[in-house]
């Protein structure tokens, strides 16, 4: 895998999740206790046994650069290729689909590696993928650009999806509008061979052209061989609340867990070093994931806790995700809420979400 | 090479024998400690925190797993282009190779590799201490008394004194009678086996002491006497917080419970966190049938059952059912549905099959001195077969079948 060079392009793209990404962008959302979700990309990246990732960044990425630092967490700090963090060249805000400005914004760092193919690749997934498998299929067949989908129950707002022939080569692009019946939805995840995607972004530049999957994919249907790659284990998209949310609850369920973070590849992220976490004499915990470096004495049920986090005595947490060094203070109750990071609850405060319209708690915020 | 101030070199040779079978495999700096430690990580981390930047860690006793665990410092922050941590085993010179016959005698053939760097003063530590210490304030205090050698000294409770090198202080601080444990202890204040020297005056001590054929190369029971009658200026430096020599494995057992009845360690201080290498799993889970109190639990674990006053490492499953009192399960331990663990100490991926007990009968199968106090010891690796019993006091180092 030292051919192949892995872009991650970790600007929100059409993700928006509130207030969560007011003050970073999606790739560096906080999850499931002490990760975040571009965590998820440079683990599969590392494990595939990919030595070269470039982390291509929109505005708004000092909380992704605290995180990634040097790469090291990832054993990308090397004298020889590793971890490249590219910002935009421009000074211009990214909304919307902005995966060819970003491409084309870090044409030159293609052209300089070595790397005879790229990953392309979303920041905002959570799975446990890896492409060396994809990568050898994408050289099998000779193919010019590989597209992951996985097989969904339902067509959705915002998605694409790809129709393959029996050989895997892919025919069309269908739209959720469109009435043929496809649900290969497109992840966000492409091989390319290197020199067809920098003639492909060269060419959008030329025409102005902008959007991904149809001036880069459905535009050289005919012109380029262009195969799907059908990912079959555990994997979701985060782009709003709802999503994020969703799948934070979906780890309670043990094999979907036990997919994402007990296979042999390990998701790396940085480690902050916290204490063990530390449960007191009336602490009373169900179905939860737990960080380090907690005090817990109260009740918590169906909740994902972060680091740091503080649960005393008489509160109760249900279908909650609080995240890094909260406060949930005495008698306080707290029910589908996400808090972000330095919340504190004061006692006996009750805030109550929905299941499908959790509440969010802004960071630093005290109530 | 840049001139250091002050290096650090950390004893860490030692099998600490009275372990049983947790040292079978390792040294005793690598036995694991709190939940996510080691017990290295206390002295490595006092010196990063304290800002010595260059660390040389005497190895003798199976050094495999502690040096795979201390790599090149990183998770310390040591690994500093100039200067970081060294691990110093024994090698062979032109004629012959030796161990190292004493504490001091470890130092004396490193001689070289203090000289590299050309320190004005040299730490030696411990390897095998729970503690948490500023070397830096030690120092500063060796530097305005303009002493020789410097030792940190402790009050200990009486009846233990004589398992320590006794000190007495005039009141200046000034050191006027050093006795390695007597039989009849004078007081309670002893020496914590950590040594600020000068290092032209130390150099000097450690050729002497190695041409004296009758000695047995040892801090404690040549150099410090010996310089102390020679009249160098030695002054002990009192420290107070808590400071533990985890010797046997019932104080092993209760040191982990101390954690869990006060916070004396201050282990959730921020200022001064023990830094450890991080096993790198998931956050840890709990199930729908666990209840747990009174614990500590890190990383990758999965808790299903009863949990009580224990202290948990990562990746330790205890299923639906299993009861742990009172213990201290090590990395990727697993306890089976229906199993009791009570008053014990199971080590690093050991697996309690369904049904069993341990450590609540009198039964002597696998009694062993090693244990006392009611604390029973599962050695690393073994395999607890289901409904099997074994009793307090009891060390187990091979698997033992399943009950039919």
């Amino acid at each position: 895998m030292l051919d192949t060079l892995g872009v991650i392009i970790a600007c929100n793209n059409e993700a928006d999740l509130g207030e969560l990404t007011r003050i970073r962008t999606v790739s560096a959302v906080p999850f499931a206790g002490r990760y975040r979700l571009i965590d998820f990309i440079l683990s599969a990246m590392v494990n595939s046994g990919m030595n070269t990732v470039g982390v291509a960044t929109g505005h708004n990425y000092q909380s992704l650069l605290n995180h990634i630092g040097t790469g090291k967490p990832w054993d990308l700090a090397r004298k020889r290729e590793g971890l490249f963090v590219l910002p935009p060249a421009q000074d211009v805000v990214l909304t919307g689909d902005c995966r060819v400005a970003v491409l084309t914004g870090v044409i030159r760092f293609l052209e300089r590696s070595k790397q005879h193919y790229v990953v392309v690749a979303d920041s905002n997934n959570v799975c446990n993928i890896r492409f060396d498998d994809i990568v050898l299929k994408h050289k099998e067949v000779n193919a010019d650009i590989t597209v992951v989908y996985q097989q969904v129950k339902n067509k959705a707002e915002g998605e694409t999806y790809v129709d393959t022939d029996e050989n895997g080569s892919i025919k069309d692009v269908v739209y959720p509008t469109d009435r043929k019946k496809c649900l290969n939805r497109i992840v966000g995840y492409y091989v390319f061979t290197k020199d067809i995607l920098i003639n492909i972004l060269e060419n959008c530049m030329m025409h102005g052209r902008k959007r991904f999957v149809k001036d880069v994919i459905e535009r050289n249907l005919n012109r380029l061989k262009i195969y799907g790659y059908r990912f079959d284990g555990f994997l979701r998209t985060v782009k709003d609340i709802a999503s994020y949310y969703d799948v934070s609850m979906e780890l309670f369920e043990t094999s979907k867990r036990k997919d994402l973070f007990m296979s042999e590849n390990k998701i790396f992220t940085k480690s902050k070093d916290r204490v063990p976490t530390r449960y007191l004499a009336h602490a009373s915990i169900k179905n939860s994931i737990v960080a380090d470096g907690c005090v817990i004495d109260g009740t918590v049920e169906n909740s994902i806790v972060f680091r740091g986090v503080t649960i005393s005595k008489g509160a109760e947490v249900r279908n909650c995700i609080i995240m890094q060094d909260g406060i949930i203070s005495r008698k306080a109750t707290l029910s589908c809420c996400i808090l972000d990071k330095n919340c504190v609850i004061r006692e006996n405060k009750m805030l109550i979400g929905q299941q499908d319209f959790p509440l969010v708690v802004n960071k630093n915020r005290t109530i | 090479m840049k001139n250091k101030e002050c290096i650090a070199m950390i004893l860490a040779g030692g099998q600490g024998s009275r372990l049983g079978v947790l040292t079978h495999t390792l040294a005793k700096p690598a036995v694991q400690f709190g939940g996510k430690y080691r017990i290295i990580d206390f002295p490595l981390t006092n010196c990063a925190l304290s800002g010595i930047d260059t660390v040389g860690v005497l190895t003798q006793y199976k050094p495999l797993e502690l040096n795979t665990y201390i790599g090149s410092g990183q998770p310390w922050d040591l690994d500093h282009t100039d200067g970081g941590v060294f691990l110093l085993p024994p090698y062979m010179k032109e004629k012959q190779g030796e161990w190292y016959k004493g504490t001091a005698n470890a130092i004396y053939q490193n001689i070289e590799f203090v000289d590299k760097f050309n320190p004005k003063y040299v730490l030696v530590l411990s390897g095998d201490h729970i503690y948490k210490m500023n070397y830096s304030k030690m120092l500063d205090f060796h530097k305005k008394s303009n002493a020789d050698c410097t030792i940190a000294m402790i009050s200990v409770p009486m009846d233990e004194a004589s398992r320590f090198g006794i000190l007495s202080t005039d009141n200046t601080g000034k050191i006027v009678s050093f006795d390695e444990k007597p039989a009849q202890p004078k007081s309670n204040t002893a020496s914590m086996g950590i040594y600020v020297f000068t290092w032209d005056i130390l150099r000097k001590q450690l050729i002497d002491d190695e041409s004296d054929a009758s000695s047995s190369n040892d801090f404690g029971k040549n150099i410090i006497p010996h310089m102390l009658a020679d009249g160098y200026n030695m002054y002990g430096y009192s420290f107070e917080g808590y400071w533990k020599d985890v010797g046997t494995v019932e104080s092993l057992w209760q040191s982990n419970m101390d954690l869990l009845d006060d916070d004396s360690l201050d282990l959730y201080n921020e200022d001064w966190p023990i830094l450890s290498k991080s096993p790198l799993e998931s956050s840890h889970f709990l199930g729908a049938h666990c209840e747990i109190s009174n614990s500590f639990v890190t990383e990758g674990c999965y808790i299903d059952g009863k949990v009580d006053h224990s202290i948990i490492f990562d990746g330790v499953s205890v299923e639906e059912g299993a009861e742990v009192v009172n213990s201290i399960l090590m990395s990727g331990v697993t306890i089976c549905k229906g199993a009791k663990v009570f008053n014990a100490i199971v080590a690093g991926n050991s697996v309690v099959g369904r049904n069993a007990t341990i450590g609540l009968t009198d039964d002597e199968t696998y009694l062993s001195h090693y244990c006392s106090g009611g604390v029973t010891l599962i050695g690393a690796d073994v395999e607890i077969g289901s409904k099997v019993n074994i009793g307090k006091n009891n060390m187990v180092t091979d698997s033992v079948k399943e009950v039919k």
